[in-house]
């Protein structure tokens, strides 16, 4: 008998999440998606592509451009009993909703004293590194972080963009999935069976003792990738990958920074009022004695994302900038 | 509970309007959702995204506009261009009225044609009832933006006391079947508040209760 790992085929970010949502068609008949461009399109990352054919026009619908009707639409349909997966095409477009997914969303359950949840999932697209500019390239899922009432996720693996999504549908309340848009192509094997996985735990990708590097999304390959560079020099960090952005998970990092006394963190957000600071100020409050040297934090640099390869380039954070960091944290005068 | 409450974001009920009919739809459900704003909201892209979708997918909703020309305290001339309701709703293609709202009886005669129009399936339907506001917006509000002579002369036409006339002179109510009603209305009301002044606060512990559902994280 073969086992998981032999049966593991290759498959790609975008492939996951698309296997994910036609897993979730066929499990449950409640469930349905909609959004701009997600039926004859396609979707605009290509993530929903086959399913109209699969699924038919009333269960994959075409929305107008109109975020604040379809995303308003999706909190009615799940009051009445859905299981609706509203995809909003960017982060960006998700500021023309944002009156649904913070006025209305996040308060029904609180408003209505428990009578009414609001079990909905919204999809968007986030991040830079595409070349898209200052209107459709920004990480504003620290924001929806904020937010008490919704759940905030941040797949950054290929298990975790195939798994999360029907653990989500399985919330009685809202969650929203943050999918980074230079991921959509990224390579990995799954497991066969791979399905449902949890929505409430950060996890540690990498083992280490020296330092700890906390991060999320697509900031966790460049941790990663800074990690393994900083291997060849000794320096041995463990990488936590955050997962759910709210509610956070603090106790796996908390740990990690006792045992090895440095902390960094690195964000696609823009540093002032971060998810970076709000990790930041967990660390000083649970784990402030532990620290051999001050928590660092490596962010997008604070502009409008900017067109040009080479200046977006340079307003993200970049695995030689987390080299260089943790470098002079682990050898300097940290 | 098939009340899904106010809003206090104008306009933010209509999405949701739009998709409680669309689960209605897709389960098969002969329900019509009623989704009742005023015109303020007619001001906002919630009401032109909502009633394009409702239209685009054929939803089973009634949306009723209470026209009561003041949006707090900005006069419905002060904030359209085109202050037809009814064909702005028309617009997108919508079976749309627009009735007198001070008359209860027009008011339920054109609710019934709209909902039995949209329980047969033919689609949304917008119902104007042109109607005015007595009382100040809020307790806050000292009703600068207009005269009490205007407001004195909309008062003729209250609708309850309308009907109440017309009732009474058709024989159809006598004094003692007005005054049992009164005495029953304010019996209620009364029951009402003496249940809520003998209740207790909610505890503080429960501050963060109904944040997420109980079993969720």
């Amino acid at each position: 008998m073969m086992s998981d790992t032999e049966k593991a085929r290759k498959i790609t970010y975008r492939e996951a999440i698309r296997e994910a949502i036609r897993d979730a068609m066929h499990r449950d008949d409640r469930v349905f998606l909609m959004g701009e461009d997600v039926g004859r399109y396609g979707g605009c990352f290509a993530v929903t592509k086959g399913l109209l054919e699969e699924f038919g026009r009333e269960r994959i619908r075409d929305t107008p451009l109109s975020e604040s009707a379809f995303v308003g639409a999706g909190i009615g349909a799940a009051l009445g009993g859905m299981r609706p997966i509203v995809e909003i095409m960017t982060i960006n477009f998700s500021l023309l909703a944002a009156d649904q997914i913070i006025n209305n969303a996040a308060t029904y359950l609180h408003m209505s004293g428990g009578q009414f949840n609001v079990p909905l999932v919204i999809r968007s697209a986030t991040g830079g590194g595409r070349q898209l500019a200052a209107q459709h390239s920004h990480s504003l899922e620290g924001w929806y972080a904020h937010i008490p009432g919704i759940k905030v996720l941040s797949p950054a693996t290929i298990e975790d963009a195939r798994g999360m999504l029907w653990t989500a549908l399985e919330d009685p309340d809202p969650v929203l999935i943050f999918e980074n848009t230079g991921l959509y192509n990224l390579e990995g094997t799954l497991a066969a069976d791979a399905g449902a996985v949890d929505i409430d735990q950060a996890r540690i990708r990498r083992a280490g003792r020296d330092i700890t590097i906390i991060s999320y999304s697509a900031s966790l390959h460049k941790s990663l990738a800074a990690a393994e560079l900083l291997a060849g020099e000794g320096i041995e960090a463990e990488v936590v990958d955050l997962r759910t952005l709210r509610p956070l998970d603090e106790a796996p990092f908390l740990e990690s920074v006792a045992k090895t006394h440095r902390a960094l963190i690195v964000d696609e957000g823009w540093r002032s009022g971060s998810l970076a600071a709000e990790v930041s100020a967990r660390i000083m409050e649970g784990a402030f004695y532990e620290l051999d040297c001050p928590v660092a934090r490596l962010c997008s640099a604070e502009v409008p994302m900017p067109y040009a390869r080479h200046l977006e380039e340079a307003a993200l954070p970049q695995v030689e900038g987390i080299v260089n960091l943790v470098r002079n944290m682990v050898r300097g005068n940290g | 509970s098939r009340f899904y409450g106010g809003n206090a974001i104008v306009g933010a009920g209509l999405p949701v309007a739009a998709g409680l009919a669309l689960a209605d739809r897709m389960r098969g459900r002969s329900c019509v959702t009623c989704c009742f704003f005023g015109d303020g909201a007619v001001a906002e892209g919630e009401f032109h995204e909502s009633i394009n979708l409702a239209a685009l997918w054929q939803l089973p909703v009634l949306f009723v506009c209470e026209n009561n020309l003041f949006a707090m305290g900005t006069a419905l001339e002060y904030s359209q261009a085109m202050t037809s309701l009814v064909d702005k709703a028309a617009s997108y293609a919508v079976a749309a009225a627009a009735v007198d709202g001070m008359d209860v009886l027009v008011v339920k005669a054109a609710a019934e044609k709209a909902v039995a129009a949209v329980r047969a399936g033919e689609g949304p339907y917008f119902l104007e009832c042109r109607t005015y506001r007595f009382r100040a917006h809020s307790m806050f509000d000292p009703e600068l933006y207009r005269s009490k002579a205007e407001v004195a002369k909309w008062k003729k036409r209250c609708p309850i006391a309308s009907l109440t006339k017309k009732l009474l002179s058709q024989k159809l109510l006598s004094d003692a079947d007005l005054d049992e009603m009164e005495h029953q209305v304010a019996q209620e009301i009364d029951a009402a508040v003496a249940f809520a002044e003998a209740g207790s606060d909610e505890p503080i512990e429960e501050l963060s209760r109904f944040v997420y559902s109980a079993g969720g994280r």
